[in-house]
C-alpha cells in the first residue's frame, strides 16, 4: 500500500473527528454551528414532520389493520352472543315450561308422571295428533293422558311404540273426553272438531251452560283424572237436540307445545288392558 | 342394475321431517300446504307415470312413519295423486306454472278425500261436509300457492331424463 493512500486518509478522519469533538467540547465551534442549524432546523422539521406523519400513518394502517381485525373479532362476539341469547331466550321458555311441568309434579305428589318432548306433528288432516319422544320402554301405555303446565289436559296416548309415542288431541274428532263445568257443575262430554274447538255436548236440558265458564275434566271412566283443565266456554249452541251443547276453546294450543308429561299414574286408575 | 334411488330418497325425507316438524308450527289450521304431496305432484307431473309412483310410494310411506298416522293411507292419498298430475301432464306445460299448480290443487281435493273415505271405512268419525270447507279446500288453495311458488326448484331436483335411472329398470 502507498504511504498516505487509504490508511493515510482513515487516520486523518480519525484525527479530524477527535479534533472536532474536543473542539465542541471546548464550545469553540459553536458558532459555526449555530450558523449551520439555521437552515437545517425548518429541513428537519419537515422531515421530522413527513417522519411522524409516516409513523403515524403506518400506526395508523397498524390501528386500521388491528381495528378490522378487532371489529372482526366483536362482529363474530355479537354474533355469538346473538346466537348465545336466542339459545338462552329458548331455554328460559324451555325452562319456564319445564318449571310449570315440575310444579305440576310437585303439586300432585300421588301421581306419576313421565316428562317427554313433542318431536313432531301428524301430517293427516283429518287427524289431530302429536308425537312424543317416549314409549313403552319409558312405562307410557295407550289411553294414558297427557298433560301440560297448569293441569291442562292436552290428550291421551293413541299408541305406544317402543321409543315413541301417539297423543290423539282433545281437538281430534275421534276424541271423547268426560267433562264437568267449574261454575254450575254440569256435566258432559266434550267431543273434537276439525276446526279447532271442542264441543261440549250431552249436557242434560235442565243444566246451565255459562259462556267462559271452564271446563273440567270430570273424572268419568278413571281413566283420566277429576279436575284437569280442558279449556272455556266460547259459545252456547242454540237448543235442537234432548241434550244442550256449547263450543269449547281448548286451552293450550298444541302446536307451541315442546314438552309435556304423561300421566302414568294417579289414585283410582283404572289400568289399561294389555292384550 | 337398477340405480338405488338415494336422491329420491333424500328429497322425500326432508319434505316429509319438514311437514311433521316444522310445517304445522308457521300454518294454523285450516289447512295447510303439503310438502310430500307437492313433490309427488311435481315429479308425475314431469316424468313417467311409474316414476311417479314410486315417488308417491316412497312419499307417502315416509310421511307415515314420521307422523305415526294410520300406515298407508298416505301412500294410497298420495298415489293418486301421482295418477292425477301425470294425467293432467302434456310437455307443452311442463315449463309453466299454472297447470302444475292446478295438479296440485285437483291432486290435494283427490288425496284429501281419499283420506276421508279410509278413514270412514276404518271407523273413523269422519264429518266429510265440514271437511269440504275445512280440510280440503284450504289445504287445495295451499298446496296450489305452495306449487306456484316451489315448482321451478323441484323441477330442478328431478334427476335428468337422459340418464338411466332408478326405477326405469
Amino acid at each position: 500500500m502507498r504511504p498516505g493512500g487509504r490508511g493515510g486518509s482513515l487516520w486523518l478522519v480519525l484525527g479530524l473527528t477527535i479534533a472536532l469533538l474536543f473542539l465542541h467540547e471546548l464550545g469553540w465551534l459553536q458558532p459555526l454551528e449555530a450558523i449551520l442549524t439555521v437552515p437545517l432546523t425548518p429541513i428537519q422539521r419537515l422531515v421530522a414532520d413527513l417522519g411522524r406523519r409516516a409513523v403515524e400513518g403506518i400506526e395508523f394502517l397498524r390501528e386500521v389493520r388491528d381495528l378490522q381485525g378487532e371489529v372482526q373479532r366483536l362482529r363474530a362476539q355479537v354474533e355469538a352472543l346473538e346466537t348465545e341469547n336466542l339459545r338462552l331466550q329458548e331455554l328460559a321458555a324451555e325452562n319456564a315450561e319445564l318449571k310449570g311441568l315440575l310444579g305440576l309434579v310437585r303439586e300432585n305428589p300421588q301421581r306419576t308422571f313421565v316428562a317427554a318432548r313433542v318431536i313432531g306433528y301428524e301430517t293427516d288432516p283429518y287427524l289431530r295428533a302429536l308425537i312424543l319422544d317416549v314409549g313403552t320402554r319409558q312405562g307410557v301405555r295407550e289411553g294414558m293422558p297427557v298433560v301440560t303446565r297448569g293441569a291442562v289436559l292436552v290428550g291421551r296416548i293413541a299408541a305406544a311404540e317402543h321409543t315413541r309415542s301417539r297423543v290423539r288431541l282433545l281437538t281430534d274428532a275421534g276424541s271423547m273426553v268426560g267433562a264437568l263445568l267449574q261454575g254450575t257443575r254440569a256435566m258432559g262430554v266434550v267431543v273434537g272438531r276439525p276446526d279447532g274447538f271442542l264441543l261440549l255436548d250431552l249436557v242434560a236440558p235442565e243444566e246451565a251452560i255459562v259462556p267462559d265458564d271452564v271446563v273440567l275434566t270430570s273424572g268419568v271412566g278413571g281413566q283420566i283424572p277429576r279436575a284437569l283443565v280442558i279449556g272455556r266456554v266460547a259459545q252456547v249452541l242454540p237448543v235442537s237436540e234432548p241434550f244442550r251443547q256449547a263450543l269449547v276453546r281448548p286451552a293450550v294450543d298444541p302446536r307451541r307445545l315442546t314438552a309435556v308429561l304423561v300421566l302414568t299414574g294417579f289414585p283410582g286408575m283404572e289400568t289399561p288392558e294389555t292384550p | 342394475m337398477r340405480r338405488l334411488p338415494w336422491r329420491a330418497l333424500g328429497i322425500l325425507t326432508v319434505a316429509a321431517l319438514l311437514q311433521t316438524a316444522w310445517v304445522p308450527l308457521f300454518f294454523p289450521d285450516p289447512g295447510r300446504p303439503n310438502l310430500v304431496l307437492l313433490v309427488v305432484a311435481a315429479m308425475a307431473f314431469l316424468g313417467p307415470l311409474e316414476e311417479g309412483v314410486w315417488w308417491a310410494f316412497g312419499g307417502g310411506v315416509l310421511l307415515d312413519l314420521f307422523s305415526g298416522g294410520p300406515f298407508g293411507g298416505s301412500v294410497l292419498a298420495l298415489l293418486g295423486v301421482a295418477g292425477l298430475a301425470h294425467g293432467l301432464s302434456r310437455p307443452v306445460f311442463r315449463g309453466r306454472l299454472a297447470m302444475p299448480a292446478l295438479a296440485a290443487m285437483a291432486g290435494t281435493a283427490l288425496a284429501e278425500g281419499i283420506r276421508g273415505i279410509l278413514l270412514a271405512v276404518l271407523q273413523y268419525p269422519v264429518d266429510l261436509r265440514g271437511a269440504l270447507g275445512q280440510i280440503i279446500l284450504p289445504g287445495a288453495l295451499w298446496n296450489g300457492l305452495a306449487m306456484l311458488v316451489l315448482y321451478p326448484a323441484l323441477r330442478a331436483l328431478r334427476p335428468p331424463p337422459d340418464r338411466p335411472v332408478w326405477w326405469s329398470g
